[in-house]
């Protein structure tokens, strides 16, 4: 279990691919579980409990999907349930280090005050957390990481355009 | 360089060290067996060998000393070698070494069909004017030999997953580290060496484990344990043979000997074949699948194996007496032997009677573990003769009983001989099943058929 878990540490730290976990199914279940507690934690500060759960199921459904179609569309889709791991388990890891950043920009923002340095922490770490997107398709697609950089960025942006589109439609 | 191989009258160690002399080594070894047709084929090698295990050919002592895996510690030769501190490696890793580096390899592993399929394999790139190089662990009918170092860049292994050697406990094939694979099946087998399923799957998923992401796995549709191994892990794509799966056989007759080739849903051509069985259609595909990936277009595969001869010892027709056709094959496990009878017995277009010889001479065989299972592959024939030597670890009372009227067992070669004989009608066939010389039975049965 140690293992496993600095797996997705060394994952973090580009020392690692997908391809070095175990393509289990009952880990699948676990990662994502624990992602959908944790991203939910994370994002209903800003968003409110409903919103937050709904924008994390709306993540995983695209993200999944997307994810398999290009796997299926380059004939790898062998590697599915193990780059879906890496990006949930890494998901966690990160949800984890952002928590106590978005708890304290909320309470500063409820405060009228700024927390400069929380901001740019909040900054780092999402940089971060496209990198490691960005490695992991990199490895799961075979393509040159700015490529996969440019990939994990549009993913990100057609995420918040459907979230957008479908809290807009739903009032 | 100078090798000396411990062990060189095994199919593989003797398919290695005619590799090694064409690569220009100066080769040697040692057998506690040296006998024809092996002998005949290394010695005109230029290869010397040496009957037993003194320790006198390793002194002066080799650059290499090969071991192979059915030596063991307490072995004279292996003792002194180890007492000398003589460099040694195993025969997978010398190959792995000195004949793969910088070769396309392309494996087949699994439970069953590994020669036939390899040989069909070397035998598409081989026409297609690939010039492969191979190690089988038979005779192809249109090589004529086992081994063969062949051009760059594609070189086609059969992947046993038998132990390396007494120091290295790893499958043979893990050492090979092939582009492409076939993984036709898998079962339970080798109960001498794996406790259950689980550890062979682990071996396999070793192998899967070193597969380039740009290489190609290829696996039955209908394989769980296959897909079991998969599920540890694969970063390699995968191709389906069978139902539902990227290669498929449609519009096949029952014997096997004809059917449809279809790709990616399309249909490529009909391939017309000597080869029969339910099992040589798969080895078919798999083997047009690993060719392709090697560049080889699918109807050139096909029309390649149109002209495939078969392998020696797979449903190979020793001759025929008085309308009395004998058969050899190697079918060694209950799948292979059903699978063997029922295409034997789909190609006799219901004339005659199937005549089933068998000899359970494997180790798992021998300890009893497919004694269970043993009856039901038999079914298909009319008669079984079953040969069980004094030392066989379990009753025969277990097949006999379950295949009543139908089955008998003899102690010795001789009686089953003459039993099989006096069964023998016009018009049957005798199929003889061992994964060894069965103390040359097919002869001692077609002498005896031309003396009635």
């Amino acid at each position: 279990m140690h293992a496993l878990i600095f797996r997705f540490f060394d994952i973090c730290m580009l020392r690692a691919g997908p391809q070095d976990l175990p393509a289990s199914p009952l880990l699948l279940r676990i990662v994502l579980a624990m992602n959908i507690l944790v991203a939910t934690l994370v994002s209903f500060p800003v968003s409110g409990f409903d919103r937050a759960l709904v924008e994390v199921i709306l993540d995983i459904l695209l993200l999944s999907a997307l994810l398999y179609a290009g796997l299926q569309w380059r004939g790898l889709n062998a590697r599915f349930v193990q780059i879906f791991i890496a990006l949930m388990g890494t998901g966690v890891i990160f949800g984890m280090l952002m928590m106590p950043v978005i708890y304290q920009l909320v309470a500063a923002n409820a405060a009228n005050d700024t927390a400069p340095a929380a901001a740019l922490v909040w900054w780092g770490l999402v940089f971060w957390n496209v990198t490691v997107f960005a490695h992991i398709l990199r490895h799961g697609f075979n393509i040159h990481f700015a490529y996969a950089f440019v990939v994990a960025i549009a993913y990100i942006l057609l995420f918040w355009q459907v979230s957008d589109w479908i809290f807009a439609r739903g009032g | 360089m100078h090798i000396h191989i411990l062990g060189i009258c095994g199919t593989f160690m003797g398919g290695l060290a005619l590799l090694a002399r064409a690569m220009g080594y100066e080769v040697t070894g040692s057998d506690a067996g040296v006998y024809p047709p092996m002998s005949t084929q290394l010695e005109a090698a230029g290869i010397v060998l040496h009957e037993g295990y003194d320790p006198a050919p390793l002194d002066p002592a080799p650059d290499w000393v090969v071991v192979g895996n059915a030596m063991s510690r307490g072995n004279p030769a292996v003792e002194y070698m180890l007492d000398r501190g003589l460099a040694y490696t195993s025969g997978p890793q010398f190959l792995a070494e000195h004949v793969l580096p910088n070769r396309w390899v392309l494996a087949v592993a699994g439970t069953h069909g590994k020669t036939t399929t390899a040989s069909m394999l070397a035998h598409i790139l081989d026409d297609c004017g690939l010039s492969p190089g191979f190690l089988i662990g038979g005779v192809a009918q249109g090589f004529g030999i086992s081994a063969r170092l062949g051009k760059a860049p594609f070189f086609v292994v059969e992947a046993d997953e038998y132990d390396t050697a007494f120091f290295d406990k790893r499958s043979k094939f893990v050492h090979y580290r092939p582009r492409t694979v076939i993984l036709n099946n898998l079962e339970f087998d080798h109960a001498d060496i794996f406790d259950d399923l689980a550890a062979i799957q682990r071996q396999f998923h070793h192998l899967v484990r070193t597969v380039p992401g740009n290489g190609l796995i290829i696996t039955p549709t209908d394989d769980s344990a296959i897909d079991e191994v998969l599920a540890m892990g694969c970063w390699t794509p995968v191709e389906r043979i069978g139902e539902g799966g990227c290669w498929q056989a449609t519009d096949r007759v029952a014997d096997g000997h004809a059917f449809n080739v279809i790709c990616e849903g399309r249909h490529v051509a009909r391939l017309d074949w000597t080869q029969t069985g339910e099992h040589n259609v798969s080895n078919a595909l798999a083997a047009l699948a690993a060719a392709r990936h090697a560049g080889v277009p699918v109807a050139e595969g096909i029309a390649a194996l149109g002209r495939f001869q078969g392998v020696k010892r797979r449903m190979e027709l020793r001759g025929e007496v008085a309308g009395v056709k004998v058969y050899d094959d190697f079918a060694h496990h209950p799948t292979a032997i059903a699978s063997t009878l029922q295409g034997a017995r789909a190609a006799m277009n219901g004339a005659g009677r199937l005549l089933a010889v068998l000899e359970p001479r494997s180790n798992s065989m021998r300890m009893g573990v497919h004694r269970d299972s043993l009856a039901a592959s038999l079914q298909v024939a009319d008669k079984v003769f079953l040969y069980t030597p004094a030392d066989l670890a379990w009753s025969p009372a277990v097949v006999i009983d379950a295949l009543p009227g139908k089955a008998a067992h003899r102690q010795d070669i001789e009686q089953t001989v003459a039993a099989v004989v006096a069964e023998a009608r016009p018009g049957d066939v005798i199929l003889v099943m061992s994964n060894g010389g069965f103390g040359g039975i097919h002869e001692k049965l077609l002498a005896a058929l031309n003396k009635v």
